[in-house]
């Protein structure tokens, strides 16, 4: 498994915390605001609501981009400590640069970052993975856009570093319950190099901070 | 006594949801009385809309969608000039329940819109190159829209019921193209049944707590569930046989976890739930015929 991940954080000065994630070709930027004021209409009396707004490069957004905004304010719902501020919102933004595949892990794993950078409270990371089963019957991870629209079948799953359980699944696409038992293992292996890159750039960002503040 | 009790329970319900159903969920039952694996009495109509080219209701207990379905000739994409498409539209009006409230869709409707059109292609249920005319020239658009009568919960199950059984229904009238002038002719008294190649099956598992995975969840059990899992299975018709091994589309909803036990649970609720509802299915349409 050879893939380009990198990220940069606090490109956007305005927001409380931001990230530019980039998986091989594919990027996104994302900012997070909060906690900030929230509509009335919004407001939840004992948690922080998460607003996801996903913004595509061309085109308007539409059901498709709502989906993605749902499938990613579901999976931090249940990871964001939102008991800690009742009452406010927590606004996510992702902005898509270039979409050259495996658009929702990019989601998944951008705002993270940008949450940690916002210093937003959370149980643990999460790390994004898409898988494709071509039509060999092959498992590939983190495909290119070519594969997703070639591929029998699309997997996107979300796991959390504590336990490694599930936070996020959604697949499309015709699986037998063995091949698609078989793309869950295969994932779950992937996204240690993912946990290990929130690690090094956390690190990073914390002696980078205490150097500056000196 | 038992009113005293009746009006008690009452008052628990309303001001304290979660640990009224947490009383239930917790001794393994549900707070209308089934067990966490069974669902609710589910009814199929065919052809309740005369004046649609398809159309099914259905009642998932007191979960009501109606769908109705329209054809249109257009032009196809510039990309795809053999295929026709198929518009899903899941409507929820504030009539089905006082959490819809009048305006642009919600995000559920626009969601499960979105779920409706995945869960058509991905389980090949109408192939597009099926809907073609004439390559490049002209092909037929279904406009499926399914609008929620009553809502109660499970919404997913009812729509993808009512939209398979409103496709199952759904007749294109002959289009030909005529070899002397080249233009294309549509003959409306000449009708040919829509090649359905399989009917998907939607089942939903919701878990409350982490532990408590059950099945069908009606409104007030959605509230406080931690996740909700929906499993499709495709259901290809080949000859007579239906192949009921293969799952389309999950989707989880929600933010709790969800081990790898309870994926499995959920994926075997839908294909055992699946012979159930294509039974359901296949028994409406022949009593639509008669």
């Amino acid at each position: 498994m050879d893939q380009l991940l990198d990220v940069q954080l606090g490109l956007l000065r305005q927001a409380d915390g931001s990230s530019l994630f980039k998986l091989n070709s594919t990027s996104v930027m994302v900012g997070v605001y909060g906690p900030t004021e929230v509509k009335p209409a919004k407001e939840l009396s004992d948690r922080a609501s998460l607003e996801v707004t996903y913004k595509p490069k061309v085109k308007q957004a539409g059901c498709r981009e709502k989906l993605l905004e749902k499938n990613v304010q579901s999976a931090f719902d249940g990871v964001v400590l939102t008991e800690l501020h009742p009452r406010t919102a927590i606004q996510i933004i992702i902005q898509e640069l270039q979409d050259s595949g495996s658009l929702f892990s990019c989601c998944i794993n951008g705002v993270c970052f940008a949450l940690l950078d916002a210093c937003v409270p959370m149980r643990s990371t999460l790390a994004a993975v898409t898988c494709v089963v071509d039509s060999e019957g092959e498992i590939i991870i983190f495909p290119t856009k070519r594969q997703e629209e070639t591929a029998l079948a699309v997997l996107n799953v979300a796991f959390e570093s504590k336990e490694g359980a599930v936070i996020s699944l959604s697949s499309s696409g015709v699986l037998t319950k063995s091949k698609f038992q078989d793309c869950i293992t295969v994932c779950k292996s992937s996204c240690s190099k993912i946990f290990e890159l929130y690690r090094i750039k956390m690190r990073q960002l914390c002696t980078k901070n205490a150097g500056s503040e000196c | 006594m038992s009113e005293v009790a009746n009006i008690y329970s009452c008052g628990f319900r309303i001001t304290q949801p979660r640990e009224y159903q947490k009383k239930f969920l917790e001794a393994g039952v549900r707070s209308d009385g089934r067990k966490l694996d069974e669902f609710r009495e589910a009814l199929i109509g065919i052809g309740p809309v005369s004046t649609a080219d398809g159309s099914a209701l259905v009642a998932l207990g007191e979960t009501k969608v109606i769908c109705g379905i329209k054809l249109e000739v257009a032009p196809p994409k510039v990309d795809k000039p053999r295929c026709g498409y198929i518009v899903p539209n899941v409507d929820l009006p504030p009539l089905a329940s006082s959490d819809f409230r009048p305006g642009p869709p919600s995000e559920l409707a626009q969601v499960s819109s979105q779920l409706m059109l995945e869960i058509v292609l991905k389980s090949k249920c109408v192939l597009l190159e099926d809907l073609c005319i004439a390559e490049g020239r002209m092909c037929w658009v279904l406009y499926c829209d399914l609008i929620c009568l009553n809502y109660d919960g499970n919404l997913l199950d009812a729509c993808t019921m009512a939209l398979t059984a409103a496709l199952c229904n759904v007749k294109l009238p002959k289009a030909f193209v005529n070899e002397e002038t080249g233009a294309i002719e549509i003959d409306f008294k000449q009708k040919v049944p829509l090649n359905i190649r399989s009917r998907p099956v939607a089942t939903t598992s919701s878990v409350f707590e982490k532990e408590t995975l059950y099945v069908d969840p009606v409104r007030e059990e959605e509230k406080h569930a931690s996740l909700t899992v929906t499993v499709v299975t495709s259901n290809e018709i080949s000859g007579s046989t239906v192949d009921s091994d293969n799952i389309c589309v999950i989707h989880k909803t929600g933010g709790g976890s969800v081990n790898e036990e309870q994926i499995e649970q959920c994926i075997s609720n839908g294909r055992c739930h699946t012979p159930f509802v294509l039974s359901l299915i296949g028994s409406a349409l022949t009593k639509s015929e008669v």
